[in-house]
């Protein structure tokens, strides 16, 4: 039973001062995620009303001038004196460690900031306003800049809604502050999403109005279905490996209680999303690194147990051996832990650091788990399958690496690893990165096009034809080459004419073409100089060279992308800067350079979800980016959001230079 | 007492230790102790995603360790010479000084190994070389702008 939520149960710890000096220092930012995280400690309390048991509804809304609105029907904030003299709520959002939750009671397991969330927020907000209802009456408040405008105090006049209970709290970030930064709504609507399922019996709805295009649109989320149904909407539209998520719930007395939902699925990437106390943990922590240890160590033992396991390498190939990340390779997955005086790091909660949690959820998950892979040998049997073909995919990842090495001059690259990877990879080619398609980025080759109208173009490894596809309309007819027959197939669709065949040696006639193009290739070619000067072999006279390719921003970045790159793509073998691609085409014969810069914004977390990058470089691949070098930061854009996804900045450059006439 | 008594005292209590074999060792024991280091963060957070924590927290402390004694290697060096370069170290301006030196000479040994591995067909090596070559280069050049300003003579009583 908990204790009287009252005047009695607020402590304060110390006066509130800084917070508007040094705004980042309190909520990480004082861009888009500060005004989120403001957003995220308003809900957090609303939540934890709820999760104590005293609110079913948590109603939020935001208008057109980004102006938030949170409102719970809780038992609402206590409204007598403190013991400073001054009213609860008028300390509650006006001094920093002000709160409830620094005393066992009235909050078992709080979430937010603790103390330093509301008062926060005041701080940080233009304006400010605060309603509670409880004992039959209502209290209302406003703040300008922090500031208390008037005096909080009971509102008169006759109630219609005596009986109501809860919290309302309206808020407007401080432009001065954020820059006229605002909270994503879908990012609030996810908070709101996943609530709704980590927490049984919440009901939430999100009204936002509308701004410019955007219509004004309300949702409601509300869910029996707990952890399983979040897992199954986190996993979409891939394909299951199992029919239905296998759910853990674990407690032990004092000792965290452990929620967890697990769902293999065909994709590649694991999608592993962390709660403490309801608070998303995106750099996971203790409790991820004991459910990966869980998973792991159970399909490695039921494996083993099975004898489903290649343990000699009687197939020729190396003996088996899953690991944790091949464990994790396409597992969806929702955990949950609620515990007492969680420790994190920093302030936003991004990682647990309670060794305890990493060994409580370990025995529940790998208990749960290895109990259920033995009552379900078929489900099991693909999970580890699953698990093996993960292995097997990681071996011949390191093998496409180094077989990848071209030795010396007079021998030539292993082909069938460039067939393989992009006979796969073509299954989902324009969907498994953006730059892709992009059509500013496909626009800045064919609007490069200094052809006559009835030029012949080669476009050389082709792929599925799209940058020879920019050149539509601008010349007479556009011819591909690929060494991957699924993607002289796919490319076929786009282009007048595909022929299989090798940029090492272009199975064309010297002087045959008008024009050649290429994107985002030479990087993967040991030796560029030779398909550079093969290229210039085929030009007639004159022809046009237009070729696209990312490159570092400068030195700095250079080492860092090498490192990104090479671990998402084995075949990766020149780190080409700006200076080699102009030293290669000057090298190969061709003059006239001129070249257009595109700036491209790329998802890294779709980028990397492909066949040839392993889950354990995956993960080192969003360390790069999680742990960047100060100096590289400085000059390479890159964004992390609140939830952890990754969304880098390109540099390409399209380059233009003739075969001399 | 400062590094350049210190550096006096240890003349008279003891034979110069950059002529000396333990100086070799010393450095050795630097480079050890800094590639361990590096090696067990390293491996530290591949255990951490294969799913091994208490291997991860271990590994992890161990290059806190090493790392810690890498300081403590190069603390007892600095009597002797800066291991990369051999040059005298201890003030900011000398260290710098060492560090410009290490990058000028880094680069070319960074230019030679990239031809190497280009020679011997190891492409992606040889383009990682010429990177780090290129990085060392611009770190080259940030120092020499800065090194006027760290070569500037302190005020009296700092």
């Amino acid at each position: 039973m908990t204790t009287p939520y009252d005047a009695a149960s607020i402590v304060i710890l110390e006066g509130l001062d800084a917070v508007r000096m040094r705004p980042a220092m309190y909520v990480g930012s004082t861009g888009a995620a500060g005004v989120m995280q403001l957003v995220i400690e308003v809900l957090q309390n609303a939540l934890d009303e709820a999760l104590a048991g005293h609110a079913s509804h948590i109603t939020v809304t935001v208008d057109a001038a980004g102006r938030w609105t949170v409102d719970d029907d809780g038992r609402g904030m206590p409204v007598d004196q403190h013991s400073s003299g001054r009213p609860v709520p008028e300390v509650l959002v006006s001094e920093l460690h002000a709160g409830a939750k620094f005393r066992d009671g009235a909050y078992r397991l709080p979430g937010g900031l603790h103390g330093v969330g509301l008062t926060c927020v005041n701080a940080l907000s233009a304006e400010f306003a605060l309603e509670v209802r409880r004992d039959g009456g209502r209290w209302r408040g406003h703040w300008v800049a922090g500031k208390l405008a008037g005096a909080f105090g009971r509102a008169e006049g006759k109630d219609a809604h005596a009986l109501d209970t809860g919290t309302r709290v309206t808020f407007l970030p401080d432009a001065a502050i954020f820059g006229g930064e605002r909270a994503d709504p879908q990012a609030v609507e996810r908070w709101l999403r996943s609530q709704s399922w980590l927490t049984s019996g919440l009901t939430c709805t999100l009204t936002v109005a509308g701004v410019g295009a955007d219509a004004a649109r309300s949702v409601r989320f509300s869910s029996d279905e707990g952890v399983a149904g979040f897992a199954r909407w986190l996993a979409g539209h891939q394909e299951f490996v199992h029919p239905t998520p296998i759910v853990v719930h674990a407690s032990a007395g004092e000792g965290p209680e452990v929620d967890a939902a697990l769902l293999w699925t065909r994709a590649f990437a694991e999608d592993l999303v962390c709660f403490v106390n309801h608070v998303h943990t995106p750099l996971g922590g203790a409790h991820a690194d004991g459910f990966r240890a869980a998973v792991g160590h159970a399909l490695t033992r039921y494996a083993r147990d099975a004898r489903l396991l290649d343990a000699e390498g009687a197939k020729g190939s190396e003996a088996d051996r899953i690991d944790g990340s091949d464990a994790m390779e396409g597992l969806v997955a929702v955990l949950s832990v609620r515990m007492h005086d969680p420790h994190f790091e920093g302030q936003t909660k991004t990682r647990l650091l309670d060794p305890a949690a990493g060994r409580a959820v370990e025995d529940a998950v790998g208990t749960a788990l290895s109990a259920w892979l033995r009552a379900h040998p078929v489900d099991a049997a693909a999970i580890v399958g699953r698990a093996i073909e993960a292995s097997r995919a990681r071996l011949a990842s390191r093998r496409a690496s180094e077989r990848a090495r071209y030795e010396r001059v007079e021998h030539l690259v292993d082909k069938d690893i460039y067939r393989q990877q992009f006979g796969i990879r073509s299954k989902n080619w324009h969907t498994s990165a953006d730059w892709i398609t992009n059509a500013g980025l496909l626009g800045l080759h064919g609007g490069s096009s200094q052809m006559q109208e009835d030029a012949v173009v080669l476009d050389v490894c082709c792929g599925s034809g799209v940058v020879g596809n920019s050149f539509r309309g601008k010349v007479g007819r556009i011819i591909g080459l690929d060494l991957t027959p699924e993607m002289v197939a796919l490319s076929r669709t786009r282009l007048d004419e595909v022929v299989q065949g090798d940029v090492y040696e272009i199975p064309f006639a010297d002087n045959t073409f008008d024009g050649v193009c290429n994107r985002e290739v030479l990087h993967l070619l040991p030796q560029p100089e030779r398909p550079v000067s093969e290229i210039f072999r085929v030009l007639k006279p004159g022809g046009q060279f237009v070729v696209g390719q990312w490159v570092p921003f400068s030195a700095v970045d250079g080492p860092w992308m090498f490192q990104v790159v090479k671990k998402k793509q084995p075949l990766f073998v020149n780190n080409l800067y700006d200076e080699d691609m102009r030293a290669l085409l000057a090298g190969a014969g061709f003059v006239g350079l001129t070249t257009q810069e595109f700036l491209q914004w790329e998802d890294i977390d779709n980028w990397i979800a492909t066949w040839e990058t392993p889950a354990l470089h995956r993960h080192q691949i969003r360390d790069l980016y999680n742990h960047c070098p100060a100096e590289v930061r400085a000059v390479h854009p890159f964004e992390i959001s609140a939830t952890g996804a990754i969304r880098d900045c390109w540099r390409w450059v399209v380059y233009s230079a003739f075969k001399p006439a | 007492m400062s590094q350049a008594s210190d550096r006096a005292a240890a003349r008279y209590q003891q034979p110069a230790l950059k002529e000396a074999l333990t100086c070799e060792h010393l450095e050795a024991c630097f480079r050890d102790e800094a590639s361990a280091a590096t090696e067990c963060a390293y491996f530290a957070r591949i255990a951490e995603i294969e799913g091994e924590p208490e291997m991860a927290r271990a590994l992890r402390e161990f290059g806190e360790q090493h790392a810690c004694n890498a300081k403590g290697s190069l603390d007892l060096l600095m009597r002797a010479r800066e291991p990369l370069t051999g040059r005298t170290m201890g003030s900011t301006v000398e260290n710098v000084a060492a560090m410009r030196s290490f990058y000028a000479g880094d680069t070319e040994t960074e230019d030679r190994r990239a031809r190497t591995a280009r020679n011997e067909g190891f492409s992606d090596i040889a383009s990682w070389f010429a990177s780090l070559a290129r990085l060392r280069h611009a770190h080259a050049e940030r120092l020499a702008a800065l090194a006027p300003a760290a070569a500037e003579p302190k005020p009296e009583g700092s």
